[in-house]
């Protein structure tokens, strides 16, 4: 049925109509101004300062290496970046593992609420969602002050798991959402209560709803600077993002040092989210489910 | 399902206990909502606290009432900052949800090396925003930064101070923040396309509708309720951007770049007037609540009108 039809060119001609051509080169526009920033950075990152005032494109001059050694050691006055590294790992670990399943399981509440809870507890979600994180600051460097909790993990931990989970708590409404609700009824029938149909038939289905927000949790994690300031003020302590922001004053007179150091912030997340993706592109797709 | 189906199906299941059903939601809600109650609820009410009054960072706070609002209202550098944080979130949130329903569109409809740009496309959202902001800031530097070489490469000239200049700068950090946050919107959105069944784009290609047309009546409807997740998202990301402004140009040339949260910050630890910040910050989860409220009425709307 569908052969004669196909073939009688709508498709073919879209295909190859100028239009076309003119979006699929604004694509490509796009992928340039995408990863310009990370070929930058690495091949800049290869250059004495000088050279990469003579050429900022970072293809002209000497390649070298040493300006890794000079990031690795950090700056005047502040930790080594592996020390970086390691707290960003610990803060990413523990406040993923409180987020992740704080808000998934209300993003399931969500899902299975009747209609006039799961409006007003969704409002409760968007009002904290909406909270610029600013507004909490000053309270929380208070508290977790009164707790002996600056400059901990968990302190940290903690106030990051709170501002990821309603984003991950709707994100997983609309995952959850969408599986069928004939899955259920069939898991009723098999006799399955209500937290044996999460966990054996719900969740199963929703695996990629999951690994994208452990992604987007991690991002948020990794990326965030506002609390981090307030909250870990030793260097020894600083997360990566946070650590980061005192290179941009000091390597101002060594270029090459400066993108090295971004170079090592920014490469092993990305080949982390490599790794990441597979699971990102099979699970995202909900699709699967139809 | 047929009539008979039904009523074997109602027999066999263990007769659930209707109250059970009404508390399991409320039972897997708890530990999000004890967890925003504790570190989001609590300090947001410290912060309406403090803004009552003064206070040193140290001591105890000196209550006065309203004066901080009293004073925000006729402080010309507050009425600028929202007026800048107003087009830095238009700006961002149009420029990112258009930009990232439109890749997304791309992949799903598996255009030449889809799965690359994938890929490609979602890098820049999990670099740090610090650095992204670093890198960005010192890319936009005249004659010495990669964009501006690009640009004197292609005959547009090398010497645009883009953050130096108060015209500028604000455009230079809504681009960035529209780089870090399309790759996000594009993975969300995808993720809504992709339930969209395959034969529904077929059927309607058969019927001569074009690229364009399917977008707009197949692929946009289908996805609304996404399209308001992503909007809330942008909306609340643009007024969380501290990272990517601070990295670029601390607020500045003058203020042109002070957007709320960077307001906030000068008041409260430049400043050292913790009551007046916290008054500011207060007004800027009024405005971001109000929006964030705003967007999901609109969708949510929509989206009972789509199912």
């Amino acid at each position: 049925m569908t052969a004669p039809r196909t073939q009688s060119g709508t498709r073919s001609a879209w295909r190859h109509g100028p239009l076309w051509y003119v979006g699929y080169a604004l694509l490509l526009l796009w992928t340039v101004i995408t990863v310009v920033p990370f070929v930058s950075m690495l091949l800049l990152s290869l250059h004495s300062t000088s050279d990469i005032y003579a050429h900022p494109l970072g293809l002209g001059g000497q390649w070298v290496l040493s300006n890794y050694a000079d990031a690795w050691r950090g700056v005047v006055g502040g930790a080594p970046l592996s020390t970086y590294i390691i707290n960003s790992v610990l803060v990413a670990l523990c406040s993923l593992a409180i987020g992740v399943t704080c808000g998934s399981l209300a993003g399931y509440g969500l899902a299975r609420a009747t209609r006039g809870l799961s409006n007003a507890v969704s409002r409760v979600m968007v009002l904290a969602l909406s909270v610029p994180l600013v507004v909490a600051l000053i309270p929380t460097f208070e508290l977790l002050g009164r707790y002996q909790m600056l400059n901990s993990v968990a302190g940290i931990s903690l106030v990051y798991a709170a501002f990821m989970t309603p984003t991950i708590a709707l994100i997983m409404r609309s995952v959850f959402a969408a599986v069928p609700r004939e899955l259920l009824e069939a898991a009723k029938i098999d006799g399955y209560g209500e937290l044996a149909a999460l966990l054996r038939v719900v969740l199963p289905v929703s695996k990629g709803g999951f690994v994208s927000v452990t992604l987007l949790g991690l991002i948020f994690v990794w990326s965030e600077v506002q609390f981090g300031v307030v909250l870990l003020t030793r260097p020894q302590n600083r997360t990566l993002s946070v650590g980061l922001l005192s290179f941009q004053g000091q390597f101002v007179s060594d270029q090459g040092a400066f993108f090295a150091g971004l170079v090592i912030a920014t490469f092993p997340i990305v080949i982390l989210f490599l790794i990441f993706q597979r699971y990102v592109t099979s699970g995202i797709t909900l699709g699967a489910l139809k | 399902m047929t009539a008979d189906k039904v009523v074997l199906a109602t027999a066999a299941a263990p007769r659930p206990p209707r109250r059970r059903a009404r508390i399991f939601p409320i039972a897997v809600m708890a530990p999000a909502l004890v967890l925003l109650l504790v570190l989001v609820a609590y300090p947001i009410a410290g912060s309406v606290r403090i803004s009552l009054g003064t206070w040193d960072g140290i001591g105890a706070v000196a209550y006065h009432g309203l004066d901080n609002y009293r004073r925000l209202l006729r402080d010309s550098l507050v009425w600028e900052s929202i007026g800048t944080s107003l087009q830095f979130f238009i700006g961002t949130v149009v420029f990112t949800v258009t930009f990232g329903c439109l890749l997304a569109n791309a992949i799903s409809r598996k255009v030449p090396g889809a799965r690359i740009f994938k890929v490609v496309w979602f890098l820049p959202v999990i670099i740090p925003v610090s650095i992204a902001g670093i890198f960005w800031s010192n890319a936009f530097q005249p004659t010495t930064g990669v964009v501006n070489s690009l640009l004197g490469l292609i005959g547009l000239g090398d010497d645009h101070a883009w953050l130096a200049s108060s015209s500028t700068a604000l455009y230079a950090a809504i681009f960035v923040a529209v780089w870090t946050q399309t790759g996000y919107a594009m993975l969300i959105l995808l993720g809504a396309m992709e339930t969209i069944p395959e034969e529904v784009h077929e059927a309607a290609t058969l019927d001569g509708v074009g690229a364009a047309g399917r977008l707009f009546r197949i692929t946009l409807p289908n996805i609304v309720p996404m399209l308001g997740t992503i909007t809330t998202l942008t909306s609340v990301f643009s007024f969380n951007a501290f990272g990517i402004i601070y990295a670029m140009t601390r607020g500045g040339p003058g203020n042109s770049t002070s957007i709320l949260p960077v307001l906030v910050y000068k008041q409260s630890f430049v400043d050292q007037d913790y009551g007046y910040g916290s008054a500011t910050a207060v007004i800027t989860t009024l405005i971001v609540a109000v929006i964030g409220i705003m967007v999901m009425r609109i969708f949510r709307q929509q989206t009972l009108d789509a199912r």
